[in-house]
């Protein structure tokens, strides 16, 4: 369907010689946030531009929304599509919700790259972290405060965020099967929101007396879920394990309210996202096939269910390294 | 089989038959359209479930987006058809129970149609659950993987059935009888009028001229048809009545022949020019001298009937007959079965229309023929007499000169005796010359000399019938007896007595048959008898007459007391009763 402006594209270059030179060594790839101005992100986009440094024929075009709704990545993406990048890399907010606007790149001859939770539309995923391992760690953390038994509670950013559904379903499998002793209370969302993440940690603890431990999705919501259980005065009674940013949880670390945080290095997802993005388009990536991602070394990419993806390796928190880790 | 029970059959199948039809389609189509629109109202409430569970989700969390399940159901479940709904909600890692009423969630979910769902996302399914077919439509929460379906007994599902069997099943019964029962009527009406048409044919085949259907009403088939029978009727009527005319005419000509033919006047035969007779009456089998036997048998062949000689008489009729149709009367003969022949006049007329059948008219002619005979026989007798009569005359005469001496006494005994054989001539007369009784001839000739007193004659013997000749001849002789006792004997004198016995006896002679009268006549009381001088005419006529023509004997004596005259007589035998 799209073969002809191909062609055209072929005839120009025929026909422009010395332009042509110039398209072949440069690469223009849109890198999208679900939103900007928060720390993860500041940090990824300080890998990304690391990375486009190390690749120069790499031109990154850094654009997302200010607030996590995902109508604001379509319309961006809408405005991006006609300017033709030769990929886009989207942590997407909706992973439903965004399908057909990716369609709509597909179409346009563009590849699409999901570097923060997986949609159905995609060339590649670009995992912070290896989803499974990732949600078994938090599971096993939890459980090595709680024991084996008893109610725990899950606070979560969203139920649309692709990343932290697919880790509540890891966490959910792995209770499943490994402390089927242990029952999920609740599940509730606040949103991007500390304050919302605080008051509702509030109404598990007043609702759920004998709640034995909260797993915080979301660098926003760990540090309210921590400070509601430091304000209740049960830190260490009621345990918490989150995932957030050393920066906002380095006080209930040091305090002892949460005593396993974890996390990507993000600075590494935004540089392996621009190195996988290159590979893509310059030798292509398949399966079981290891490429250099520059500093960061080799990857092996690996099927995750219907996904072809990398993953960095889960970076974990405690009271004894996390004055290691600015960010 | 008549109209009406036929139609009752084919309409009570007709209803059933409808009744069944509307109810299997209705069925099919509501099945399909209570289906469609369960279906419908099931997916409408799980939408709303659906987005009322996300919405809860997203604000409030798990626990409540499966309170708000809970109370979703609840109210489902008051809800008017949807008494056996359940909502559900399965989870997609491991296919955990979120929410499903009586179940703790969580519990692992067994029911192999959870893994259908899940593969299919969305859509419906039918499964069997707790004894039950149930109907489900499903969707998945794509954000939490969840599965939520809504499903519900299909027997709830379809039970407006039994309503649409009472309702429409109800109705189109009753409609479809209505209409039957209307069309009834109609037919009713229709047959009415055919049987009123058939009872007039009926009518009209037995013989009912008159028969017409009297209500003729509306302007259709059947009316055309009533009137076409009508007319019928009327032109039969028309046409028996012209029939019947004739027939009485023709029966009353033929019943006139018929009489004219038993009537035996005349022979009529009903034949063909071939020969053969059909018919005849018995007056002419009697000329014929068949029976009705030999008729019906076939024996009888006019050709066969008529003499050799009347053969070419015959051809000749024929030849006639053909050419006119009737022939001139013709006399011929037939031959009896005896085979004798008989004279007849023969009329022959071919019927109207036929050249080879008719009718003769056979007339006996033997009567006329022997009238004819007879009357020649007279001439010549009349002949004979007259010439006899004038020669007894002559010899009367001639005797009655020879015994007389004056004219004067000559005229008065020629006279006296041409006056008896007159008489003798009227008395046979009367009798057609057939003869006269001896009684007669007796008071003829003695009558004159009766004035004086009946007691002066005795007169015995039987009835005897004399034929002319006898009775002339018996007569003259008489007549001289009773001349010669008047002039002479017992009449001359006052007392005297004649007795005059007869009687009939055999003949003593071998060579004649013939019966004898014995007539004895005896005079007493007259004057003293002596024998006459001569013999005067009177005595010789006895006794010359009689002795030659036809006296055995004639004895004349005179006794003293009175003359005694014996006379015997030949008769012929056919005279002797």
């Amino acid at each position: 369907m799209f073969r002809l402006p191909h062609l055209l594209l072929a005839v120009l270059i025929v026909v422009f010689g010395t332009s042509a030179a110039v398209a072949d060594h440069e690469y223009r790839i849109v890198i999208m946030p679900k939103l900007v101005g928060i720390s993860y992100y500041k940090a990824a986009k300080r890998g990304i531009d690391e990375a486009a440094h190390e690749l120069p024929e790499v031109k990154v075009t850094w654009t997302g929304p200010t607030q996590d709704r995902v109508e604001k990545q379509i319309a961006i993406l809408n405005q991006i599509i006609p300017t033709r990048p030769d990929l886009i890399a989207i942590a997407p907010d909706d992973r439903v919700a965004i399908v057909p606007v990716l369609e709509k790149a597909k179409r346009a001859g563009i590849q699409v790259i999901n570097w923060a939770g997986e949609t159905e539309l995609h060339d590649l995923v670009v995992n912070p972290v290896d989803c499974r391992t990732f949600s078994a760690r938090l599971v096993d953390s939890l459980e090595n405060e709680t024991g084996p038994k008893g109610e725990i509670a899950i606070v979560t950013a969203s139920f649309a965020a692709p990343n932290q559904m697919r880790w509540i379903q890891e966490i959910k499998r792995h209770i499943y099967s490994k402390y089927p002793g242990l029952t999920i209370y609740d599940i509730r969302t606040s949103g991007a929101n500390t304050e919302e993440a605080y008051r509702i940690t509030r109404d598990y603890l007043h609702e759920m007396p004998s709640l034995k431990g909260i797993i915080a999705l979301g660098v926003l919501v760990a540090p309210g879920v921590a400070k509601a259980v430091e304000d209740a005065g049960l830190s260490g009674k009621v345990a918490v394990v989150g995932v957030s940013t050393p920066n906002l949880m380095r006080p209930y670390v040091k305090d002892g309210t949460v005593k396993t945080v974890l996390l990507w290095k993000a600075k590494d997802h935004g540089y392996l996202t621009v190195y996988s993005a290159y590979r893509l388009l310059t030798t292509g990536i398949r399966v079981n096939q290891p490429f250099q991602a520059g500093r960061l070394g080799t990857f092996t990419p690996q099927m995750d269910g219907l996904n072809m993806q990398v993953f960095l390796p889960t970076l974990v928190l405690t009271k004894a390294n996390i004055d290691q880790y600015h960010f | 089989m008549k109209i009406m029970p036929k139609y009752h059959l084919l309409s009570a199948g007709i209803i059933l038959v409808t009744t069944i039809s509307v109810l299997v389609v209705g069925l099919i189509i509501m099945n399909e359209a209570l289906f469609k629109s369960a279906d419908k109202l099931l997916k409408l409430e799980l939408t709303n479930a659906t987005h009322t569970i996300a919405d809860t989700l997203n604000r409030s969390g798990v626990r409540a987006a499966t309170q708000a399940a809970a109370d979703i159901q609840a109210k489902l479940q008051q809800k008017e058809d949807f008494k056996t709904i359940m909502l559900s909600i399965v989870e997609m890692p491991d296919e955990r129970i979120v929410y499903h009423r009586g179940v703790r969630a969580g519990t692992k979910a067994k029911a192999p149609y959870i893994s259908q769902m899940f593969q299919k996302g969305r859509g419906h399914l039918e499964f069997s659950e707790g004894g039950f077919r149930r109907y489900a439509t499903f969707t998945t929460l794509t954000a939490m993987n969840w599965l939520v379906y809504l499903s519900i007994r299909q027997d709830e599902m379809l039970k407006d059935k039994i309503f649409f069997l009472k309702v429409i099943g109800g109705l189109t019964f009753l409609a479809v009888l209505l209409n039957s029962l209307i069309v009834m009527a109609f037919w009713r009406r229709i047959l009415s009028r055919i049987k009123a048409t058939l009872d007039c044919v009926d009518r009209i085949k037995t013989g009912d001229l008159s028969a017409r259907i009297a209500m003729i009403e509306g302007e259709d088939e059947i009316r055309s048809l009533q009137d076409g029978v009508n007319a019928m009727s009327a032109s039969i009527e028309e046409r028996t009545k012209a029939r019947i005319a004739a027939e009485n005419a023709l029966k009353e000509r033929e019943g006139r022949i018929r009489r004219l033919f038993d009537a035996n006047i005349l022979g009529i035969i009903f034949f063909d020019v071939a020969g053969q007779v059909t018919a005849a009456n018995d007056a002419f089998l009697a000329i014929i001298g068949f029976d009705r036997e030999d008729l019906r048998a076939g024996r009888i062949n006019w050709s066969d009937l008529t003499p050799e000689e009347f053969r070419r008489r015959d051809e000749k009729a024929i030849a006639e007959l053909i050419a006119t149709g009737q022939t001139t009367p013709f006399e011929k003969e037939y031959i009896r079965k005896d085979g004798s022949h008989i004279p007849v006049m023969v009329g022959i007329t071919l019927f109207e229309g036929s050249d080879h059948e008719g009718v003769a008219f056979v007339l006996d002619l033997t009567q006329r023929k022997q009238a004819e005979e007879q009357q020649k026989l007279l001439l010549d007798e009349l002949n004979h007499r007259v010439k006899n009569t004038l020669a007894t005359v002559l010899a009367v005469g001639t005797q009655t000169l020879r015994s007389t001496d004056s004219l004067k006494q000559f005229w008065n005994a020629f006279e006296s005796r041409l006056f008896a054989l007159s008489q003798t001539h009227d008395l046979l007369t009367q009798s057609g010359w057939q003869g006269v009784q001896l009684h007669e001839l007796l008071h003829l000739e003695l009558a004159p000399h009766a004035t004086t007193g009946k007691d002066r004659f005795s007169l015995v013997g039987p009835d005897l019938w004399l034929d002319s000749k006898t009775a002339l001849t018996l007569g003259m002789v008489l007549h001289e007896l009773a001349t010669n006792a008047a002039k002479y004997g017992a009449l001359s004198a006052p007392g005297g007595l004649i007795s005059v016995k007869w009687d009939l006896v055999s003949s003593c002679e071998p060579v004649s048959s013939a019966h004898v009268l014995h007539l004895e006549w005896c005079e007493t009381g007259g004057p003293k008898v002596t024998p006459p001088r001569h013999t005067g005419f009177g005595l010789r006529l006895i006794e010359k007459g009689l002795g030659r023509a036809l006296a055995n004997k004639v004895m004349i004596e005179f006794l003293p007391e009175g003359l005694r005259c014996v006379l015997d007589l030949s008769l012929a035998p056919e005279l002797v009763q």
